[in-house]
């Protein structure tokens, strides 16, 4: 069954369709979280959330847009509330400690998509160079290779044309490329 | 005459920024045709070319992080629990006003008290529902991030 017609048959009230959504994106789901924080129980509970949050919104999606773009922002937006509460309880304790304030805003720094690579000696080389590259290529090309997304839902989640998302990967790539030349000559 | 150098680069990078689609299966049929083309009779793009299936192959065997089975057990379990006491939450509320509605407005209409004394009947049952349903959903809402919800006091 396709993915649209799944979403308006939950939208029409067949809810327990809904679970072969959860199926399909639950891994990505996780992954998408876990680059976030470093903990898998949390990356867990952070994508259950986010499930949860979407069917309650389900019926306002508009089934004509790919599903992952729209669930992805859901998720990101939770990590990012998350993490930022997380560090006000840590700022609190600090504040007690040595009087200063710190800065609770997230930045790209928190993001760490290296996190979800497992450590594997065949690609040891790739892991490396990955990690080397700047994360807004980590970031295309992590959608891509790891997430397995079409360019439209690229597009979708960085809110870029179609067009960007194959110029970002190539690159992306091309970095990739210089880095591993030993490897791929 | 030749053409200006500056130009072959740029006709090399749109031909392998067209690869990018190749190689990821979302090139249309005239991107196709025009890379094909040009790879045929440019050995520096073919080669570029190969590199870049050799690339696709080192990432393709990449393995991202999997939790074990006992914590999607438990990611499973929770959230279909969740998802199915939801809908349930709804049936339950709606029934539960519908119910209380229809008591308050006989009760309002028939009983023999005092208008002030009824008033005061209806705001306090109305009062206590919300109250239920509000501690209920915070509940459900914070136990999800509490970090000590398995320390046993």
């Amino acid at each position: 069954m396709e993915e649209r017609q799944i979403l308006e048959a939950v939208q029409q009230g067949q809810t327990d369709r809904f679970a072969a959504l959860v199926l399909h994106y639950e891994k990505k789901a996780y992954w998408t979280a876990l680059q976030w924080v470093r903990d898998t129980h949390e990356a867990l509970d952070l994508a259950q959330e986010a499930f949860l949050r979407a069917f309650r919104a389900i019926r306002s999606f508009d089934v004509s847009q790919p599903f992952f773009p729209w669930f992805h922002r859901i998720l990101t937006n939770l990590c990012l509330t998350h993490l930022r509460k997380r560090r006000r309880v840590r700022s609190l304790s600090r504040v007690d400690a040595d009087g200063e304030v710190r800065d609770l805003a997230i930045s790209d720094e928190e993001w760490e998509p290296t996190r979800i690579l497992e450590a594997d000696e065949r690609t040891a080389a790739f892991r490396k160079a990955f990690a080397q590259i700047g994360k807004r290529d980590q970031q295309i090309l992590y959608l891509r290779h790891f997430q397995d997304l079409s360019y439209a839902e690229i597009a979708g989640v960085l809110d870029i044309p179609i067009g960007t998302v194959m110029s970002r990967l190539f690159y992306a790539r091309q970095k990739l490329k210089k880095l591993l030349e030993n490897e791929l000559s | 005459m030749n053409p200006d150098p500056e130009t072959i680069e740029d006709i090399h990078q749109q031909i392998q920024v067209l690869m990018m689609g190749h190689l990821d299966g979302e090139l249309d049929e005239s991107g196709e045709r025009r890379m094909r083309e040009h790879v045929d009779g440019c050995a520096a793009c073919a080669a570029e070319l190969v590199k870049y299936h050799r690339l696709q192959d080192l990432a393709r065997n990449v393995r991202l992080q999997e939790p074990g089975d006992a914590e999607w057990e438990r990611f499973h379990r929770e959230l279909f629990t969740s998802l199915e006491r939801h809908s349930a939450a709804w049936m339950v509320t709606g029934g539960v006003f519908l119910v209380l509605g229809y008591l308050l407005y006989a009760e309002l209409l028939y009983a023999g008290l005092p208008l002030l004394v009824r008033i005061g009947i209806a705001v306090a049952a109305l009062g206590v529902v919300v109250l239920f349903f509000s501690v209920w959903r915070e509940r459900r809402r914070t136990r999800r991030f509490d970090r000590y919800r398995e320390i046993r006091r």
